[in-house]
């Protein structure tokens, strides 16, 4: 049984498209000669010798006059539709407005209109194929972080692929492996995307789950966690959307210069601009001081007392999945219970490791199993205790409650604070 | 709870060492926003005055007039949405000004606002303008920009530009806005009219009342109208001579537009059209007697602003102005004024303007100036920085196309 927020993302009808690697992929060009040269650039690949390749190749953004506004992009590199049984999902890029607690809003990003992302469910080499519109004015990728997918799905902009335009449809196709628990985040200027708040778990289930067979869980829980800071991601969303509407309109102009966005080619065309007077714009008077220091600190989208609770009943195992995907370290600390670490990085432990404090550093998941044999409400949070406080105020933040179900008449029944 | 007893201790310890700035309670623990913004601009001015009187003269200064420092507190209020916010700013005045120190606060008022309203008291600009063009100060086309100041005879432009005003503006949909102040300006005694000592600075002694379209250059970048106001400008003054009061009026219009798509390389056109009914005078010898002449003003300006790979570079304007007193013969005034900025760093400018200045034959006399060259060509430094940020921006785009309503002050001297 699987215990989450909201049910796991369901697959789309089936659609086919034309063959990924084939030199039409790209929708909209300016003209059918920049076409042609666009697919005969993009389809070159595998020609030339290891480490030796033309810079950019396969790169719209350097192409004069590119315009990639409302294309649908096939990446190339993975099999056709006609060619394995895909799986089919439909997910957006989107902005809302989103309430972490009552009383605190903040602007995002955020996939198919949720914090977090839509959760996905997929059995182990399962093929997956993930049609995601860009409904806002910025550029976005897709990472898929701890899937062994082909280069070209790894969703890193300028090194595995353009950047999602906006009204563009990009079509990811990989397989699910390996099982476990994985999670996919934005890669386009990561730090605020990846924190507001593109981010979702991919869980890929095998059928010969070895946790389960050590510990027979009933429920599976998914907690992503998460830091915001509300004020630098309402400030950094705004000057994103005034540049971009600039360099949206420059590319339905057909004049877009790569170097507006710092893109070059290579290293010496990146040191040829500096020296033809370029600046940077981490340079000595051009750097923005302005780095993203979180002061809300969230399970799920949610900051305590808003967090979900998790339910477990008397000599019942359920697995929590913790996923950390902000980019500080949070050590979660279960009260009354020492469990069993039983999965890094998505990946089982040779071992399984008791524990009662699991520490989760940027980029890495973990997966616990806790036995039922303590009744009562116990709490759950990151033992970093500045990331209980909803801005400074504790308790609130990343802190959530197990409770056991069906105790019957208790001593003690908890009640709920929030300025200590 | 411990937390707010604790500051509510460290507030009224701090009121004991402050016994004349109490607020009911400060609790010292939720700081504001603080904004500090400034322009210091100095510029060597070389001109060439032709004179009815006196015959020509040629001058070499070295300007530091209308370099200001601003500093601002912001704060959201209990009630959720809704700001609070406090100005200071001190300007420096023309050497030759007529104004007893070598510092003017300029700005000094208090506000508070929601989304659907801003509510300001104290002093700032005067909703006299509505448009603000390419000079490189505000005050290189005082004459034809701004309606005058009719109740006291001075040359400083600081109290023709800022005043008293207690108001506010009610935004009555996302990009229109409506506006009434009452206004304060500068009175001086108008029974002698060579004593320039400000009588009052405070006196309630007019009105403002203002409609307009504006959409924020950050999202309108694009060919089509970004601004399009009207105003009414009202002032109950002393007439010259003594006796009872006369009522100076005077209607503003102001379009702005952007010619171009192009965002490296825009194309923007402002206009701006003052009538003023006057108060009937019998000269047009004395500041204070321009100010309260019937007078058609009338300015343009072109601007070209280079924004190679969307990072501003340099800006060229052609700026013309023409103005007129109905009640006088050949009292018609022109002025021509290029200009150019150069952006050497953030915030660091090189600039440029040349000013023609043409007067008709009866407004040369009375001004003691036919025509007028100057050339101005220095340097500009601006700042303009935010500290622990916290409250929104009213014409985010945010809040604007996305209806994520973070309202804030409007201006706070960015």
């Amino acid at each position: 049984m699987s215990e989450n927020r909201k049910p796991p993302l369901p697959a789309a009808p089936e659609t086919a498209d034309p063959p990924p690697t084939g030199p039409t992929r790209r929708a909209l060009l300016r003209s059918a000669a920049i076409a042609a040269t666009g697919g005969a650039l993009l389809g070159a690949t595998g020609a030339a010798q290891a480490g030796e390749y033309p810079a950019a190749q396969g790169s719209m953004m350097f192409m004069k006059g590119h315009n990639m506004i409302g294309a649908r992009t096939n990446a190339p590199g993975a099999p056709g539709d006609h060619e394995v049984p895909y799986r089919s999902f439909d997910m957006s890029f989107d902005i809302m407005e989103h309430e972490l607690v009552p009383g605190v809003s903040l602007p995002v990003f955020a996939f198919n209109n949720q914090v977090p992302g839509p959760l996905f469910r997929v059995q182990e080499n399962d093929w997956i194929k993930v049609n995601v519109t860009n409904n806002t004015e910025e550029m976005h990728t897709i990472h898929w972080h701890g899937l062994d997918v082909i280069y070209t799905m790894d969703g890193v902009p300028m090194v595995t692929q353009d950047p999602i335009h906006p009204g563009e449809t990009f079509v990811y196709r990989f397989q699910a492996r390996p099982a476990g628990t994985r999670f996919y985040h934005c890669h386009w200027s990561t730090p605020l995307h990846m924190m507001s708040a593109l981010h979702g778990a991919f869980i890929i289930d095998q059928a010969d789950d070895p946790v389960r067979k050590m510990f027979p869980y009933t429920r599976d829980y998914t907690l992503m966690l998460e830091a915001f800071d509300v004020n630098w991601t309402r400030k950094h969303i705004n000057e994103v959307l005034g540049g971009m509407k600039r360099v949206n309109k420059l590319m339905a102009m057909g004049k877009l210069d790569p170097i507006t966005h710092g893109f070059f080619r290579d290293y010496d065309e990146f040191k040829a601009a500096i020296a033809d007077g370029w600046t940077p714009p981490y340079a000595r008077g051009a750097a923005e001081r302005s780095v993203p220091e979180p002061e809300f600190f969230a399970i799920n989208g949610k900051c305590y007392p808003a967090t979900e609770k998790l339910l477990i009943k008397e000599g019942e195992y359920i697995r929590i999945r913790l996923i950390n995907g902000g980019f500080l370290s949070h050590h979660m600390h279960l009260h009354g219970h020492n469990f069993w670490q039983v999965a890094e990085d998505g990946n089982p432990l040779s071992e399984p490791k008791r524990l009662n404090t699991v520490s989760l550093f940027p980029g890495k998941t973990a997966d616990i199993i806790v036995y039922g044999d303590n009744p009562g409400f116990w709490t759950f949070h990151d033992h970093d205790v500045r990331r209980v406080m909803n801005n400074g105020i504790y308790p609130g933040g990343m802190l959530t409650m197990l409770e056991y179900e069906d105790m019957g008449e208790v001593p003690y029944v908890p009640s709920i604070a929030i300025n200590e | 709870m411990k937390k707010q007893l604790m500051s509510l201790a460290a507030g009224m310890t701090a009121a004991l060492f402050a016994a004349n700035a109490v607020a009911l309670e400060i609790d010292p623990n939720v700081p504001p926003e603080i904004s500090l913004g400034g322009r210091l601009i100095v510029t060597a001015n070389l001109s060439d005055t032709e004179r009815p009187v006196g015959g020509n003269k040629s001058e070499a200064a070295l300007d530091i007039a209308d370099s200001s420092i601003l500093i601002s507190a912001s704060k959201y209020m209990f009630t959720a949405g809704d700001y609070g916010y406090a100005v200071l700013g001190l300007i420096l005045p023309e050497d030759d000004s007529d104004l007893p120190d070598e510092i003017f606060v300029h700005q000094a008022l208090v506000g508070m606002g929601s989304q659907d309203y801003d509510f300001v008291l104290g002093r700032t600009r005067l909703p006299n303008t509505l448009v603000s063009f390419p000079t490189i100060r505000d005050d290189d086309l005082l004459a034809f920009t701004h309606v005058g100041n009719a109740g006291a005879n001075v040359e400083a432009e600081e109290d023709q530009i800022f005043g008293g005003v207690l108001g506010g503006t009610r935004y009555l949909w996302k990009h229109f806005q409506a506006r009434a102040f009452a206004t304060a300006r500068a009175e001086t005694d108008l029974t002698d009219l060579t004593n320039s000592d400000r009588t009052s600075r405070s006196n309630l002694n007019g009105a403002a009342l203002g409609f307009a379209y504006e959409m924020p250059e950050a999202i309108k970048f694009d060919r089509g109208l970004r601004y399009a106001g009207v105003g009414l400008d009202w002032q109950r003054v002393d007439e010259l001579a003594g006796g009872d009061d006369d009522d100076v009026t005077a209607f503003l219009a102001g379009l702005s537009f952007n010619l171009s798509d192009d965002p490296e390389a825009s194309w923007a056109l402002d206009f701006q059209g003052i009538y003023n009914f006057g108060a009937g005078v019998a000269n047009l010898n004395s500041n204070v007697a321009r100010a309260r002449g019937e007078q058609y003003a009338l300015v343009s300006a072109l601007r070209y602003t280079a924004r190679p790979q969307l990072q501003t570079d340099w800006q060229a304007a052609l700026t013309l102005a023409w103005k007129d007193y109905a009640d006088f013969n050949n009292a018609s005034s022109l002025a021509i004024v290029p200009s150019v900025a150069w952006r050497l760093g953030s915030g660091i400018e090189a600039v440029g303007q040349y000013r023609f200045l043409n007067n008709g034959a009866t407004l040369g006399i009375a001004e003691n100036t036919d025509s007028s060259h100057t050339l101005f060509l220095g340097l500009s430094f601006a700042l303009d920085t935010t500290f622990n940020e916290s409250v929104g921006a009213r014409g985010s785009i945010l809040s604007l196309e996305h209806n994520m309503l973070n309202p804030g002050p409007a201006g706070l001297g960015h």
